[in-house]
């Protein structure tokens, strides 16, 4: 997947999990800068990450996940390691 | 430090205790600031604040002390009189601190709503409120305040905080209009004005909360309530002088007033203060860097933390942690044995409500913890589980369950509803405040929750209390959290409904479910047994964490 369509993919996810996330979001702004996410919001999302993308995505990595920028690094590292293992 | 202990055997005593020697005036912000600065603990850290991102920011409480006279001797250049309200908008940032004991110093009262709630539910706050001037940051004014300003005839003046933590700093841009920067407006403030020597049954703090039906409950207190708010946090929390403390609830709720500012600040606590949501690396690491002493949290935040970290990843030590205290939702046996586990010291709960304005039951820092109690009533708090007998009420027998009641007449009892004198007058029973709670009492006094009165339903003629399901199902190795509803039944009229959420390793399969409900028919036998469990990614819940039953028929998002 292109680096866009890694950042399209992350964003369709946190507009299905968040129901009225903008559409038009800052890529390195924290989203709870840009707009409502409460805790279970950002749980759900991760975990919708995680679940559509085949993944486990390390606790480590929670807190970079909370940014568009960061979710779509995350799951590119996430991703390459389990291509390369 | 002798001086700043209030425990003492009676209210009035500790009511002197707190004013001192100085005889300091009657105000929340003079024992929670006023005190130690002429106690000469002015140098001490008051707040250790963590931004969203960046390093903690600290501030004495002779910097907080500061920056709240500014903002009273602003609302007096404003013409906001002692008695009018201040509301503030905002997450957990230093500003909304400095608000808070800013408006109490100058006898404002002051009421702080979630951030998380919508444009609605805050312009209705806030006209309800008849709010004169409003702290916000420049977003949620956007999103929330903005469209509904022309229906706020009251609200004179609102500033905004474009860069948290910097107090008095310059904004850098303009405002949109009707609003002013809260840096420049503080700035243009005095740094030394006196606490308002205000009666001590004059108003201080205003309350959302949700009640049963309709409109939101206006839940007013008054400044002598800061008299219970520091017993309480001495004599359950354990908090004194120079103690890091964290208290994780929001500032929107009431436990995130009295508990995040009010009695750790009375103490001479330093609060620990985290801008972030909930966020398992955070949780760690705040606990372990700021070598957090005394945590304050819900249930549910124990279950998002259960439910994020996978079995078997490093946990820090955390040699300085002392104590652990829930509140918001009863504690569930499993829940507290997983707490004790990971962070190594036991998980203690507090009963109390937006009504009772501090803990009223509690498992003490100090007192021995049974699982399945929330604790004892505090003295010199007298609580009782009544029960209807004719017109009049009795004592429950030992067991019987009965509604939990707290006799009148402790410093942070409410006053009043918001324009409700009825509902006010109806929330007493002779002497007794009643909760609305349903409980039972055991022997030494010993309280068990069961339920929110409203809750409990009957199913096939057995009276079925959720909250007593809900428990074990929690005990089940695969649920992390459950939710325990009635639903109409052609033939039992009404059966138990179960909605569970798994932990991260279980796998949602029709085995399990099966599973589930044979383990709870083994616990609880067919009575009381869910005859449905519907796997949910999350359970629809309040803000302070309690389950919204009346949401649970619907299926996740």
């Amino acid at each position: 997947m292109s680096p866009d369509d890694l950042s399209a993919s992350v964003q369709k996810t946190l507009r299905r999990v968040v129901p009225g996330a903008p559409a038009e979001l800052e890529a390195d702004v924290p989203f709870r800068d840009q707009f409502d996410m409460d805790s279970l919001d950002y749980l759900n999302f991760v975990l919708a990450l995680e679940k559509e993308h085949g993944v486990t995505i390390p606790e480590v990595r929670y807190p970079r996940c909370a940014s568009l920028a960061g979710a779509a690094g995350v799951l590119r590292e996430v991703l390459a390691t389990a291509n390369t293992s | 430090m002798a001086r700043e202990r209030v425990l003492t055997d009676s209210w009035d005593g500790m009511r002197e205790a707190l004013r001192g020697p100085d005889r300091l005036p009657r105000n929340i912000t003079a024992m929670a600031l006023t005190r130690h600065v002429r106690g000469g603990a002015g140098d001490r850290p008051a707040l250790r604040w963590r931004p969203r991102s960046g390093p903690p920011v600290e501030y004495s409480y002779l910097d907080l002390d500061h920056a709240v006279s500014r903002f009273a001797s602003g609302l007096a250049r404003e013409g906001i009189r002692p008695g009018e309200t201040v509301a503030v908008l905002a997450g957990r940032i230093p500003e909304l601190v400095v608000a808070v004991l800013g408006a109490l110093r100058a006898g404002a009262v002051v009421t702080v709503l979630f951030s998380s709630f919508g444009p609605d539910p805050v312009a209705r706050r806030l006209a309800r409120s008849r709010a004169r001037l409003l702290v916000t940051t420049p977003r949620l004014y956007r999103e929330k305040v903005a469209p509904a300003r022309a229906e706020l005839p009251f609200l004179a003046r609102v500033l905004l905080v474009d860069h948290p933590g910097r107090l008095e700093a310059a904004a850098d841009g303009a405002c949109p209009e009707g609003t002013q920067a809260m840096g420049s407006w503080l700035a243009l403030g005095d740094p030394g004005v006196p606490d308002e020597d205000v009666d001590p049954e004059h108003l201080g703090l205003l309350h959302f909360t949700s009640g049963t039906t309709g409109e939101p409950k206006g839940v007013v207190h008054v400044h002598d309530a800061v008299v219970a708010h520091a017993y309480t946090a001495e004599r359950v929390l354990g908090l004194g002088g120079g103690t890091r403390y964290w208290c994780t609830a929001d500032p929107g709720w009431v436990t995130g007033i009295s508990y995040g500012i009010l009695g750790p600040l009375a103490t001479g606590s330093t609060v620990f203060m985290d801008e972030d949501e909930f966020d398992p690396t955070r949780w760690w690491e705040n606990l372990e860097r700021e070598g957090i002493q005394v945590l304050y949290t819900s249930p549910t935040a124990l279950r998002l933390l259960r439910r994020m970290t996978s079995t078997g990843s490093a946990r820090p030590d955390l040699p300085l942690l002392q104590s652990v205290f829930t509140v918001g939702e009863p504690l569930a046996p499993a829940e507290s044995r997983w707490g004790r586990e990971v962070m190594g010291v036991p998980v203690r709960d507090t009963w109390w409500q937006t009504e009772t304005g501090c803990i009223v039951v509690a498992t003490p820092f100090d007192g021995e913890v049974r699982e399945g109690f929330i604790g004892r009533a505090l003295p010199p708090f007298e609580v009782a589980c009544l029960v209807a007998d004719g017109e009049k009420t009795r004592p429950a027998r030992p067991d019987e369950v009965g509604e939990l009641c707290v006799r009148r007449g402790w410093p942070s009892m409410f006053r009043a509803y918001l324009d409700d004198p009825d509902l006010y007058r109806r929330s007493f029973a002779g002497d007794w405040y009643r909760s609305g709670d349903v409980a039972e009492m055991h022997a030494g006094g010993w309280v068990h929750f069961l339920a929110r009165h409203g809750d409990a339903f009957k199913s096939a003629g057995h009276m079925v209390a959720p909250v007593e399901v809900e428990a074990v199902l929690l005990d089940h190795p695969a649920v992390v959290d459950a939710a325990v509803a009635g639903r109409s039944d052609e033939l039992a009229g009404t059966v138990i409904e179960a909605h569970v959420v798994l932990a991260a390793e279980a796998e949602d399969t029709d085995g399990l479910v099966r599973d589930i409900l044979a383990f709870a028919r083994s616990r609880l036998g067919p009575a009381l047994a869910p005859r449905v469990v519907h796997v949910r990614t999350h359970l629809p819940r309040t803000p302070s964490g309690k389950i919204v039953r009346q949401h649970l028929s619907r299926p996740s998002p």
